[in-house]
């Protein structure tokens, strides 16, 4: 019983979002999901990939405009707007073809989907470290600091000397060793970050104040960042140790900023555009984003 | 190729993934917050198909696991 009111209560909050386009829409709340990944065809340096997703013991709520539809081992109610069920499991596959070089992906209707994660390039593989485009939002289109840009997005770093703490065991049976694995447990930190309001009288205090803030600087190269005042404002700059030693030239998409704000004063971390608050129950903290 | 230009709104703590430094596959990816995995997860798959949102709000941590990847 928890089970199912908690879904439904989650359904019922997210039903009432006045962005949410109903008609097109399909929002999931589940227990597992599995990702089938298979290759069907291959030419050149593209590849022809079936994805199935797998949803396990939930409750799904689509747009009457969805298409297609997915299936699932119960019926569909109708509630006017929308089509409801409670499912042991929904399945939904999609053919999407990807770049090998760049990882660009693009969907049947040749709209493109953003970079390919599950496989790394081997133009990846040969770094020491790389970028990877996990999350995008084209819809924040962004003036900076003179151009548009088309996005903004969640960036992990791949360090490839960072290793698991533990092996992990493949569906098949196949066990991957720890060291064999590149390991990260870090989305991108910023690059850079802006600070504002600091009077001119405070910049050498604020400047000591945040080359001793472990909170932005951990898992970082030792390097000394750049600080540059002018406005009220101090910007910090330091991406230019990754951006240096990272070949992206071979990605579809350029890194091209942070823009993040950092409240100095409360040691808290907040990005620009961004109203949801995350809780991470594994460690009991509240990032308010 | 067209290049498109992103600025990185970061995400510190929410992510975990490992790769096969051999083969480059993806292994696993583990999201710690879950009210609104379509922020972390992907962006193939949630546009692919079409997912607005779609959470797990029970479990302290979600596994996706990749089956029978062939390459």
């Amino acid at each position: 019983m928890l089970l199912y009111r908690d879904y439904w209560e989650y359904l019922r909050d997210f039903s009432e979002n006045p962005s949410l386009d109903k008609g097109k829409a399909l929002v999931i709340a589940f227990n597992r999901l599995y990702i089938d990944i298979c290759v069907v065809d291959r030419r050149d340096d593209c590849a022809k990939v079936n994805v199935t997703l797998t949803f396990t013991d939930g409750i799904a709520k689509m747009g009457k405009e969805y298409s297609p539809k997915p299936k699932i081992d119960s019926s569909w109610s109708n509630k006017g707007d929308y089509y409801l069920s409670v499912f042991n499991k929904l399945i939904m596959s999609r053919i999407v073809t990807v770049d090998l070089c760049s990882g660009e992906t693009v969907d049947e209707s040749g709209r493109k989907v953003g970079e390919w994660v599950f496989w790394l390039s081997q133009n990846d593989l040969k770094q020491e470290c790389t970028l990877l485009l996990y999350s995008l939002a084209d819809t924040h289109v962004v003036e900076y600091p003179s151009k548009r840009i088309n996005g903004q997005a969640t960036l992990i770093l791949l360090n490839s000397s960072n290793t698991a703490d533990r092996d992990f065991r493949m569906s098949s049976g196949k066990v991957i060793p720890a060291n064999r694995q590149i390991y990260s447990n870090k989305s991108m930190l910023p690059f850079s970050s802006i600070i504002y309001p600091v009077s001119e009288g405070d910049v050498k205090r604020v400047i000591q104040v945040l080359s001793n803030c472990s909170c932005l600087y951990r898992q970082r190269i030792a390097i000394k960042p750049l600080f540059k005042y002018k406005d009220g404002k101090l910007i910090v700059h330091d991406d230019r140790v990754f951006l240096s030693s990272i070949d992206l030239s071979y990605k579809s998409w350029e890194y091209v900023h942070s823009l993040v704000e950092y409240n100095y004063s409360i040691n808290l971390c907040r990005e620009c555009d961004f109203q949801l608050n995350v809780t991470e129950y594994i460690r009991g903290v509240l990032y308010d984003g | 190729m067209m290049v498109k230009e992103y600025v990185s709104i970061g995400f510190p703590d929410l992510l975990s993934v490992a790769y096969d430094r051999k083969t480059g596959l993806l292994l696993y990816l583990s999201v710690g917050a879950l009210l609104d995995m379509t922020y972390v997860l992907p962006s193939v798959i949630v546009r692919t198909f079409g997912i607005t949102q779609y959470s797990n709000t029970l479990l302290n941590q979600v596994w996706i696991k990749l089956l029978d990847v062939e390459f």
